[in-house]
């Protein structure tokens, strides 16, 4: 007993015992049903049981009819009508009459009654005969005084009269349905335990879909948690999924420090180089203050600007780092290009004549906005024109071009260098290059670079916002 | 003698930048951390500050100063160069540069702080071109005839405004706001007339300027 107990309560555990326990108990309960239902209802609805009949039975009746015959036998005339008088009120549905011993009828009650006034022989014989077989009429009849001498008495009784109508007679009509309508419920009860099951599953394992939205979730594309309810193979199930959930948020987490660590190194390490970067700088500035040969001095120009390139190296790294694992910051504001760029170009123009390379700008008075980061723009700039300053100092001039068409913005540098592809006098790693790329990809901005032997043209296409 | 008050922990970089500096006219006081700053900044006019120091850092040390004495314009010079640095050392600094710097440019942005504050250091005599100018009246004379060039107020301003700015070049932009004081910036046509009614005044020939500039596109620069 224990142990079936334990059966049980390990199988209410599992989704598919407690369906097929669902289904046994389905066959087993139709037919037991079934019996227990009829037993019911034919306890309580007997269909035979009859109403209790107005006179008694017709035995009780013939009985009562030969005993009251016997009785009148050698009474007066009188006697005998006043008896039958007594009778008829007591059985008003019956008929009743007398026919003396030389057959003629004496008595009828009621005196509607329809009988013969004159009986022959033949007539009492046919009459016999065809009370005998009638369905419709119950008829006794006695000799008065038990001898025919004196005559004899009729009673007749329509025969529904004495056979009442059955008890359940409304039911008794419906009784051959009650089988199918019992079998009917019995299905939709088992099909509407069977939906409840199924519904309950499938609630359940909407329920995991819905922790699985975004909107749920605590970590961005981690699904949240949710509460394990019973311990079936659904609960297994969410068991699980919260297992996987927390690995998730653990493994995240860790993404995270790990992260934060490599830009917190990347951070440190760009410091550190740039330290003793500026003390370089600062003492070949130092030197440049002592009297110096013309080499010297251009030593020392050489020096300084492999400082600024190596300062540039080392931003663009950090730069890089951080974008390629989207970490850097990104403030997108409307921005005035014509003005952005007159500012940008500014700020290099000195950079420019001092190598000789005449920087032009080239806008319409009327500029146009951008949706962008203005520091990541300008990083942009710089790297390009860092790139201009490197390897197109041979062209001698440079021309940054601001033009409008179809609704859409173009930012054009150009230089006379000898491209890209030819071999520089000063090759770099084109990190300065792909900063741009994957800058102007996040800002939507489409790139476009030409190079060719007679120069690089490099052009930024970007949606004018209004 | 204008006094700094400079904190950096590095010895190399702090004894580099308080020679130049002192080469420069400057009184410098040079502290390895931020410790006893507080006491000192009464006494300089500007602060130049590293933000990696030992103890506390500089953004902490730079918004404790700035509270203490909120007038005294302070320099963030730091190995730092992420943009988020930036923005957060400018939210109480009023300059922010990144090493490795050069120095002349640490020079002049010092000059520009101490400028905006008050603190100049020459009279405000110089001598640009065949004229002798005198920043503190102001008055421009024509060193050929030695008469006073009369300035109308636009003129004036636009032209103060590009001798402020030394070798630096403005956009038209920048001039327009600095002067008419609008942000709005309606196309070059305005400044333009004006340049050209300035030049005729100060230029020996106007046709080929030898004072203020024109980078074309871009802006103007008056070459000191």
């Amino acid at each position: 007993m224990k142990r079936l107990w334990k059966w049980l309560s390990d199988a209410s555990r599992s989704l598919v015992s407690r369906y097929v326990i669902l289904i046994c108990v389905a066959v087993i309960l139709i037919p037991l049903a079934l019996v227990l239902g009829a037993s019911i209802l034919f306890l309580f609805y007997p269909p035979d049981a009859r109403e209790q009949s107005l006179y008694g039975s017709g035995l009780k009746l013939e009985t009562m009819w030969h005993n009251e015959a016997r009785s009148l036998g050698g009474k007066p005339d009188e006697a005998v009508q006043q008896r039958l008088q007594e009778l008829y009120s007591t059985y008003t549905k019956a008929t009743l009459y007398w026919v003396d011993v030389e057959g003629n009828t004496r008595l009828q009650l009621p005196s509607s009654a329809q009988v013969q006034t004159q009986w022959t022989a033949a007539d009492a014989i046919q009459f016999m005969k065809e009370r005998r077989d009638n369905n419709e009429l119950f008829t006794v009849v006695a000799f008065i005084g038990d001898h025919p001498s004196e005559g004899f008495l009729v009673f007749e009784l329509p025969r529904d009269v004495i056979y009442n109508a059955y008890k359940n007679a409304k039911f008794r009509k419906y009784w051959s349905y009650s089988f199918p309508t019992m079998l009917l419920i019995i299905l939709c009860l088992f099909l509407a335990a069977s939906w409840l099951f199924f519904y309950r599953i499938s609630r359940r394992l909407l329920r995991m879909q819905k922790a699985m939205m975004p909107s749920a979730a605590a970590f961005p594309g981690i699904p949240g948690r949710i509460t394990v309810g019973r311990q079936d193979e659904i609960g297994r199930l969410e068991l699980a999924f919260n297992t996987m959930i927390e690995q998730l948020e653990h493994g995240r987490l860790r993404e995270a420090e790990e992260e934060q660590l490599r830009r917190q190194l990347i951070a440190n390490l760009s410091h550190d180089l740039r330290t003793p970067l500026t003390a370089i700088r600062g003492h070949a500035f130092q030197l440049n203050e002592e009297q110096m040969s013309s080499r010297g001095r251009e030593s020392l120009q050489v020096i300084d600007r492999k400082v600024d390139y190596l300062s540039r190296l080392i931003d663009n790294l950090l730069s890089y780092t951080l974008l390629s694992a989207g970490r850097y910051p990104y403030r997108p504001e409307h921005v005035d290009m014509n003005r952005m760029l007159r500012q940008l170009c500014a700020n290099w123009y000195a950079a420019f004549e001092q190598q000789g390379i005449e920087l032009e700008l080239d806008a319409p008075d009327h500029g146009f906005r951008w949706e962008i980061d203005p520091q990541w723009m300008e990083r942009i700039a710089d790297n390009l024109f860092q790139n201009i300053l490197r390897h197109a100092v041979d062209g001698g001039c440079a021309l940054v071009r601001l033009y409008e068409s179809d609704g859409k913005g173009y930012i054009e540098f150009a230089d006379r260098g000898p491209g890209m592809n030819s071999e520089s006098a000063s090759p770099g790693s084109g990190i300065g290059i792909s900063i741009v790329t994957l800058m102007a990809k996040e800002m939507g901005l489409q790139l476009t670079i030409d190079s060719s032997s007679e120069g690089t043209r490099i052009t930024l296409q970007g949606l004018n916002q209004i | 003698m204008r006094r700094i008050l400079y904190i950096e922990d590095d010895l190399d970089i702090g004894q580099l930048v308080q020679n130049h500096l002192t080469g420069r006219g400057f009184a410098v006081d040079w502290l390895r951390s931020g410790d006893g700053a507080a006491e000192r900044v009464a006494d300089a006019d500007l602060v130049i500050l590293d933000v990696m120091l030992p103890g506390l850092d500089g953004f902490t040390v730079g918004q404790r100063l700035k509270r203490i004495a909120s007038d005294k314009p302070i320099l963030m010079l730091s190995a730092r160069s992420t943009i988020d640095d930036k923005l957060e050392g400018l939210q109480f600094a009023d300059d922010y540069m990144t090493k490795p710097f050069h120095p002349e440019e640490l020079t002049a942005r010092i000059e520009v702080l101490l400028r905006r504050n008050g603190k100049t250091d020459n009279q405000g005599q110089l001598t640009l071109g065949h004229l002798d100018i005198d920043l503190s009246k102001p008055m421009f004379i024509d060193q050929r005839s030695g008469e006073e060039i009369i300035l109308t107020g636009k003129q004036l301003q636009i032209f103060l405004y590009l001798l402020r700015h030394p070798n630096q070049i403005l956009t038209k932009e920048q001039i327009y706001e600095a002067v008419w004081g609008e942000p709005s910036w309606d196309g070059d046509k305005t400044l333009n007339v004006h340049i050209r009614y300035l030049r005729e005044k100060i230029e020996i020939n106007p046709s080929t300027p030898a004072i203020i500039e024109t980078i074309r596109g871009i802006g103007f620069r008056v070459k000191q």
